[in-house]
């Protein structure tokens, strides 16, 4: 019932932002580089913009990899466990990362507020309106858990996870 | 009491919780309890990402990721082959020397073992190598990755503790270097011993084909590193033009790649940068903690109170940082440690910059160690090996990572000469 597309956006909402974003900032980083060597005269925009879009992409992207359960976790242990205890431990572990969602939804909200009055360094926007990645995204993030526990209360949490993610 | 917590967010981790949630559950868990303001929580995230050095690590990672499906990993292995493939033990120094050059191109080590991986373990698995060595080659190979520029780690060290990007990754050459050849020699006597094939010598012919065929892929690291010791380059900007020319030359001059597959090249980027920033944010809120508590001062007296001698203090931080590195992820050791550590390091006259690159060196072997070896995951994954197998033949190059680590632990002039002489002390 609901069409393709939807389902598309809905599942993969905060990874396409991610990526958007992602190209945003090489764009603009490139488009530093060119009016700095070759015009020799740099746009002064730049350096912030593409700060500030990088916290945006963190926070929707660390969304997104909740859903697909990209988050780097040690796991080893957990695979051993019986299946009854397993499910409870990750029941467990959701909690808390509400636990912690929560906070940053509510005093990321507060913060939006204070920071609402101060601006920008050079394009002078208010504080507040970059802050609101943290509410924005923290409520995301909640529904991705809760989603997610849903799921791991049906298949017992046999969810796979992928490996190949993280620097080093 | 204080204690505590570090048991409950070690138990949190070990049962499986991410680490970024862990770390953030831990600490407003501490700011609950001891009643403390909370209001600064967001902006302490915010700052530990709001850095334009640090926006070095989402570009790098694409360049990563268009480097290996571009093409430009397999003409770097193809134009490896022709190079050194009929030295004894062939196929193995083909390894070390591709993921020396694409080193030069990515800066993590996990997107090398991914790359060069899939191509290598799979021929020498063919020519007859053991697949446990060949897996435990390629794994310690791509620690080289970070060490040689670009690195990610060392660009992560930099931001945290404000030291110049352009000279922490200097200073990683030489111990990258160190690693190949610690490599290449134990390969060499392997080899010898248990009579692993050799291909054979490439004629001029070979040789002219596939340095043509490479050659624009192996411009790509001397643009970045002739970019950041001219100075013509920020290493940020260093990581973007590498990005447009590695897209430049898989799309319009290899066309290995097609813009269909742009989107997807972005989204993993942009997921793997996501997954290392929220592990970087939710640090720095156990960070603050730490110095808050006074951490650093009392483990810098208890370390003091062993000895005052800057070789025994650095060899109990090798210890310390090779055990975390066997149980967690090597990230998260740098940025919980590196604040903790720092001041005692400092105040025993040893450079940020030396001290960088043997945090980063042990990260690297903490990603080759069992059991939660990430480096050991990917190549199971990608050369199609068992975990099991892989945990038993990586001794070896364990050991050699640790004595190129205890080289350039104590003789600093290795690390320092290059960003000293090309940089400024």
């Amino acid at each position: 019932m609901t069409p393709p597309w939807l389902r598309h956006l809905l599942d993969n909402f905060e990874d396409e932002v991610a990526s958007v974003l992602l190209a945003a900032i090489t764009v603009i980083l490139v488009l530093q580089i060119c009016t700095r060597y070759f015009l020799g005269d740099p746009l002064s925009w730049t350096e912030e913009v593409s700060r500030h879009l990088f916290v945006w992409l963190v926070f929707f992207g660390a969304s997104g990899a909740i859903r697909d359960r990209s988050h780097i976790a040690v796991d080893v242990v957990n695979t051993l466990l019986p299946a009854r205890i397993r499910r409870i431990v990750m029941l467990g572990s959701n909690v808390l990362v509400l636990f912690f969602l929560i906070n940053v939804l509510y005093w990321g909200a507060r913060a939006v507020g204070r920071m609402w009055g101060l601006s920008t360094a050079t394009l002078e926007i208010p504080f507040g309106l970059v802050y609101t990645v943290f509410p924005i995204t923290a409520t995301l993030m909640i529904i991705r858990t809760l989603v997610q526990m849903r799921e791991d209360l049906v298949t017992g949490g046999t969810g796979e996870r992928q490996v190949s993610t993280g620097i080093g | 009491m204080k204690s505590l917590y570090l048991i409950c967010w070690g138990a949190l981790m070990l049962l499986g919780m991410p680490i970024a949630f862990s770390l953030g559950a831990i600490c407003f868990a501490f700011f609950w309890i001891d009643g403390s303001a909370m209001t600064s929580v967001p902006q302490r995230m915010f700052a530990a990402l709001d850095s334009f050095p640090l926006l070095a690590v989402p570009t790098f990672i694409l360049a990563g990721e268009v480097m290996n499906s571009g093409g430009l990993t397999k003409r770097i292995v193809d134009f490896s082959r022709v190079l050194v493939g009929h030295i004894a033990g062939g196929l193995a120094h083909v390894t070390v020397l591709a993921n020396v050059i694409v080193s030069g191109i990515s800066g993590s080590a996990l997107a090398e073992a991914a790359g060069v991986g899939s191509v290598m373990i799979e021929a020498m698995k063919k020519q007859g190598f053991g697949a446990g060595f060949a897996g435990a080659l390629n794994a310690a190979a791509s620690t080289i990755g970070p060490l040689i520029p670009p690195s990610i780690p060392l660009v992560i060290y930099a931001v945290m503790t404000s030291q110049s990007a352009g000279k922490m990754l200097l200073a990683g050459f030489a111990p990258g270097f160190l690693v190949a050849i610690a490599l290449m020699v134990y390969a060499y006597f392997v080899s010898k011993k248990r009579g692993y094939p050799v291909s054979e010598r490439a004629t001029w012919s070979d040789l002219w084909r596939s340095t043509r065929s490479a050659f624009l892929a192996l411009m790509t690291p001397v643009i970045i590193i002739w970019g950041i010791v001219g100075g013509v380059f920020t290493p940020t900007e260093a990581a973007a033009a590498t990005v447009v020319y590695a897209l430049v030359v898989s799309l319009l001059v290899y066309k290995d790649m097609h813009w269909r597959d742009l989107p997807g090249i972005f989204r993993r980027a942009a997921k793997t940068t996501a997954v290392v920033g929220f592990i970087i944010a939710t640090a720095n809120l156990v960070s603050y903690l730490l110095t808050r508590e006074r951490v650093p001062q009392m483990l810098s007296e208890a370390l003091l109170s062993v000895s005052n001698e800057p070789w025994v203090i650095l060899l109990l931080i090798n210890v310390l940082l090779l055990v975390l590195g066997c149980f967690m992820e090597g990230l998260a050791i740098m940025l919980l440690t590196v604040p903790v550590l720092l001041p005692l390091v400092t105040q025993l006259g040893i450079d940020p910059v030396h001290f960088g690159v043997i945090v980063v060196m042990n990260l690297m072997i903490g990603l080759i160690t069992p059991p939660f070896g990430m480096a050991l995951f990917v190549v199971a994954k990608v050369g199609d090996i068992s975990f099991r197998e892989l945990a038993t033949t990586i001794w070896p190059f364990v050991v050699a990572l640790i004595v190129v680590l205890m080289i350039c632990t104590y003789w600093p002039w290795i690390v320092m000469v290059l960003p000293n002489t090309l940089l400024g002390p």
